[in-house]
């Protein structure tokens, strides 16, 4: 009964899978053209580059039909890219293209050995293909060039969530100067320098990314668009417990916090097969081939769905604290249940971004900005440091009797403390520094009011930013590879206990 | 499998015709919310397909206008035999059995706080709980203002000429924070009271039986139960 | 034995189920995704190149490019760069000249001469002069600045010369006018999908429900702030709808409140002030009563939990 069960479940799960990916198609299924297309492509349009129909040239004794010129290229074809960059061209070559901006008079020149030489990746595609709405009259553009159509935003750990904001060209493009547009808060190319001096952009220069001074022109002291004055390293996958943060390690501190929470890992285990298992007191080998026998037996028997129902019921719910007590568990809950949900929140959106990293969902999800976003972190945020507090006031100001206040709880509620207090400090940094509007930010009702208190501080808040970001970090960074030695162990010892009790009845598994 | 469980025995609760009432209540109360939910937030693309499957707004809209009058007809039948109940039966409405607010129900809702907070041991009810009575009267009164307020909004022609203009932009308003806090309270509040109280979990069935078992009248209702035994001695 | 064989037969049908319930949410997933994605495929933006591909697909794909435009007299290259010949109307006119300063800046749709459209559409373009739309040109045309809602629209404001589409339905043309008037009207497009009859009729495709040109007219454009001329628009829907009926608010935002009558704005002020009552109202009531069955159900789950173990 269970197998045709479980069966029509797999086929239907994968049904919905195979729906799912049709619906959010995967990023790479967008239209990028692959090197090998490209390659073709460029074979193909060498010949006609080099200085062939100029339309307009060669139909010049002829008398025109308005469709010579006025109907669309189909810039999809190698012959309507290059029909369109000839329009283009047709005025944007000569050299006294220019525009009167103020006093200074700036170039509009754009030749096709420039535009090649500095984009080689964009030779063959036509003008209208990025500047979507600039072939009309009057001739000036309001979404300048669009890079989403073709390329999808790419992972969060070069440039994460704060980036949200900023627009591809402000970075990719080389020109030094970059402005903040009061009216949707992002960050986009400057067409004056900072002494508000017009500057021509039309040579298509692209920045190397890779370099980090090209992150500096944003990342310096007292910037006019609102980043932190230093570059950050991106976080770590070690952040996804309350974090969306990229499957990468990031900085070397987390690097080494993984190492040791990896480390403390493996002694913990070590010592759970100090113990004898089945009888078998001293070769390990058998001790790990008997023990995971029995794991896998009670995986694939009945029992499992015992231990289904111990994992809801005893570890998500948390039923014996309850058992205990009422305001152990609220206290417990707020702590463990607001984690809980942050981590399925970073897992999902670590997952979904992998299928559709464009989707509007994700895009929100992603946003620290977003409503949704910052609500639902300052609300478990809140609640996490709500139930430290109540932690500590029961073991250092009530002390009832059956409290015992250990050494490493204190180390323990002092990190996590100390972590989302220095998170909220963060956030109000943040909304300050990069001085989002009230109404946006006021979802975040914790860090607003911190960002709040912190404005009347006359500091640096751009220079501190780095400073407390790091600190988090490292706290982040302690608190992980203490995880597997001090009390937060029980995170994985107390749910492999219950497991065990419950598999006891039938048979001894291990000695813990 | 065979059951030497005695059944237990049961004490009548509720009234046939009330049994049925409730379950008008159930059914339109649960059509009126989902289509004008629907309506409200038919920016949704759920929202659009599943009135798509209704048969389009205009059905929708009749069937929410349908459920109104029938819902509206159970309350009208519960008022007549409120009357039936007084000058027909000439019973009292007051007294313990009584779905009135008292005295009582306030010192039971400060006697449950205490409880709540580890201070004591919970209220003895009687016949309905403050709670019980909570719902009742949250039903009779929010109908009526459902009523009116849909009643505004179906015939605004007449309702025009009576109030002012805005009042019929008020009972859009109204009517739409009053279904959203009657769909919370019904879905959250009167649910999980009444059925997932560890003791009656999965479900309380004496309002569809009428029946009550023994052990539950006891533990629920205490008060009632001592008044029984003390006319039957 | 009875109840037993049954039960069994129960249970094989629920589990033949299975399959068909997951086809079940398989499709229902799917017809939810189509739904959710039939977005308005609006006309896309006028430019300099005009795609034939939805020209020819158009109301006016029959058209030639001159009837509407005229013929360029000067259709060779040095002409249509040089002086202009012989100007007027559909006679015979230059090319605009790219290398010249103003070229380039030119708005096209406050320079090209909708007359042409009167050609074959004479009551609208009737109808446009005596409207709104008509008035506010006029207007700016002796003040030369713009209203606040932007410059006064021509034909081409609203309608897509090049890739109208013929045979809309009801609600098509309905869903692609509300985009469209809303590109202006930003703050009544957002109360009209707010009130009951963009919400019937432009989210559910509801055809007896009023879109914006079945009360302000199309190409009138009234503005219906006067009485007895709003009546009307209700009249046409409500047919016994008496004089007051015409108070109702159906625009009802608060932005911009001064643009709207003094009743209105009173009338307005209160529905929002008993709204924000009514919303604190339902959210008190509401946190009491959650919490008190939150709490409640803790302290009753820790004593069974007690008893039992």
């Amino acid at each position: 009964m269970n197998l045709k069960t479980i069966g029509s479940i797999i086929v239907g799960g994968g049904l919905m899978v195979f729906m799912a990916a049709l619906i959010f198609p995967p990023a790479f299924a967008t239209n990028l053209p692959d090197l090998k297309t490209a390659k073709v492509i460029e074979e193909a349009t060498l010949e006609p580059l080099a200085q062939e129909p100029l339309v307009l040239e060669s139909l010049a004794l002829e008398p025109l039909v308005c469709l010579d010129c006025h109907r669309t290229p189909n810039i999809h074809t190698n012959e309507g890219v290059i029909a369109s960059q000839t329009f283009c061209y047709d005025c944007h070559k000569e050299a006294d293209i220019k525009k009167r901006n103020g006093s200074k008079e700036i170039t509009l020149q754009i030749t096709p050995d420039t535009f090649n030489k500095n984009q080689p990746d964009h030779r063959f595609i036509a003008c209208i293909n990025c500047h979507t709405d600039v072939a009309r009259s009057p001739h000036k553009t309001k979404t300048s060039a669009t890079c989403r159509q073709c390329h999808t935003p790419h992972s969060e750990s070069p440039a994460n969530e704060p980036h949200l904001r900023v627009s591809c060209q402000a970075c990719h493009f080389q020109s030094k100067f970059v402005r903040l547009d009061p009216k949707d808060h992002g960050v986009k190319l400057a067409h004056n320098d900072y002494d508000g001096i017009p500057i021509s952009l039309s040579n298509h220069t692209l920045a190397d990314t890779e370099d980090e001074e090209t992150c500096k022109k944003c990342h310096f002291k007292n910037n006019p668009v609102g980043a932190p004055a230093a570059v950050l390293p991106s976080k770590s996958a070690l952040c996804i417990m309350c974090h969306n943060s990229p499957l990468a390690m990031g900085h070397p501190v987390f690097g080494l916090a993984g190492l040791v929470f990896l480390a403390g890992i493996f002694i913990m285990i070590a010592f759970w097969f100090k113990g004898s298992v089945k009888g078998e007191e001293t070769s390990l080998h058998r001790k790990i081939s008997l023990s995971s026998e029995s794991i896998w037996n009670t995986i694939f028997s009945k029992q499992v769905f015992s231990l289904i129902k111990i994992f809801v019921l005893d570890i998500l719910l948390q039923r014996r604290i309850l058992k205990e007590s009422v305001s152990r568990w609220s206290m417990h809950s707020l702590i463990f249940t607001a984690i809980l949900l942050r981590l399925g929140l970073s897992l999902f959106t670590a997952i979904g971004y992998y299928f559709n990293p464009e989707g509007n969902l994700l895009t929100a999800l992603i946003d620290k900005n977003h409503w949704f976003t910052a609500f639902s972190n300052d609300l478990l945020g809140l609640f996490i440091l709500l139930g430290i507090v109540w932690a500590v006031v029961k073991r250092f100001i009530v002390k009832p009797d059956y409290v015992v206040s250990e050494f490493q709880d204190n180390i323990t509620l002092i990190l996590i403390g100390g972590l989302v207090l220095l998170g909220f400090f963060l956030e109000g940094a943040r909304i300050l520094v990069t001085a989002i509007p009230c109404e946006m930010a006021a979802y975040s009702f914790v860090g607003y009011i911190v960002s709040r208190v912190f404005s009347i501080f006359p500091f640096d808040w751009a220079s501190i930013y780095p400073l407390m970001w790091y600190a988090h970090g490292v706290v982040a960074a302690v608190f992980i590879a203490y995880l597997p030695f001090g009390k937060m162990r029980h995170m994985f010892n107390t749910p492999l206990t219950y497991f065990i009790e419950a598999v006891e009845g039938v048979k001894n598994k291990k000695r813990v | 499998m065979e059951t030497n469980v005695k059944p237990q025995e049961t004490f009548q609760r509720f009234h046939i015709l009330h049994r049925i009432l409730h379950i008008v209540i159930i059914f339109n109360f649960t059509f009126l919310a989902i289509t004008g939910f629907l309506l409200h937030f038919s920016g949704f693309g759920l929202a659009k397909f599943l009135v798509s499957l209704m048969g389009g707004a205009g059905a929708a809209g009749w069937l929410h206008r349908f459920c109104a009058v029938f819902l509206y007809m159970g309350i009208l039948a519960h008022i007549f035999w409120l009357f039936y109940y007084k000058f027909v039966l000439k019973q009292k409405f007051s007294g313990p059995d009584s779905i009135l607010p008292g005295k009582k129900d306030i010192k039971d809702l400060y006697q449950n706080l205490r409880y709540v907070f580890n201070k004591g041991t919970p209220p003895l009810f009687d016949r309905f709980s403050y709670l019980q009575k909570h719902d009742y009267w949250a039903e009779m009164l929010g109908m009526q203002s459902m009523g009116l307020t849909g009643l505004m909004m179906w015939y605004p022609e007449f309702f025009a000429g009576i109030f002012p203009g805005f009042f019929i932009n008020i009972a859009g308003y109204f009517h739409f924070y009053e279904a959203v806090l009657a769909v919370l309270y019904i879905g959250v509040v009167h649910m999980s009271d009444t059925h997932l109280v560890p003791d009656i979990f999965p479900m309380e069935k004496s309002i569809f039986t009428g029946k009550i078992e023994k052990a539950r009248f006891m533990e629920d209702h205490p008060e009632e139960w001592k008044r029984q035994q003390m006319i039957k001695d | 034995m009875q109840t037993g064989t049954i039960k069994i037969k129960t249970k094989l049908q629920t589990r033949r189920m299975y399959p068909l319930l997951m086809a079940g949410c398989v499709l229902l997933v799917l017809l939810w995704f189509s739904y959710a994605r039939a977005g308005i495929d609006t006309a896309p933006l006028s430019t300099w190149f005009v795609d034939m591909n939805q020209y020819a697909a158009s109301a006016h794909g029959s058209l030639k490019c001159e009837e509407c435009h005229g013929l360029m007299i000067g259709s060779e290259i040095s002409n249509w760069m040089g002086k202009g010949i012989d100007k007027g109307i559909n006679k015979g006119k230059s090319h605009p000249d790219p290398d010249s300063a103003d070229f380039l800046k030119t708005q096209t749709k406050r320079n090209f001469d909708y007359q042409a459209c009167q050609k074959c559409h004479k009551t609208a373009y009737s109808r446009f002069l005596k409207g709104e739309h008509a008035t506010a040109a006029a207007k700016e045309k002796t003040t030369g600045n713009p209203s606040k809602t932007g410059y006064a629209p021509a034909c081409g404001d609203c309608h897509s010369a090049h890739y109208v589409k013929s045979h809309l339905s009801r609600s098509q043309t309905g869903r692609i006018m509300t985009q469209t008037c809303g590109v202006c009207h930003q703050e009544q497009k957002e109360s009209f999908l707010a009130n009951y009859h963009g919400k019937a009729a432009v989210n559910l495709g509801y055809d007896k429900a009023a879109f914006c040109t079945d009360c302000h007219g199309a190409h009138t454009m009234l503005s219906l702030k006067d009485k007895e001329t709003a009546l009307n628009a209700c009249l046409r829907c409500h047919s016994d709808a008496p004089l007051e009926f015409a108070n109702i608010i159906i625009h009802d935002s608060t932005k911009n409140l001064d643009l709207k009558s003094d009743a209105k704005k009173s009338g307005l002020k209160w529905v929002h002030a008993i709204r924000v009552l009514a919303l604190i109202l339902v959210v008190a009531v509401l946190a009491f009563f959650f919490m008190h069955t939150g709490l409640l159900m803790l302290r009753k789950l820790h004593e069974k939990l007690r008893r039992h173990k």
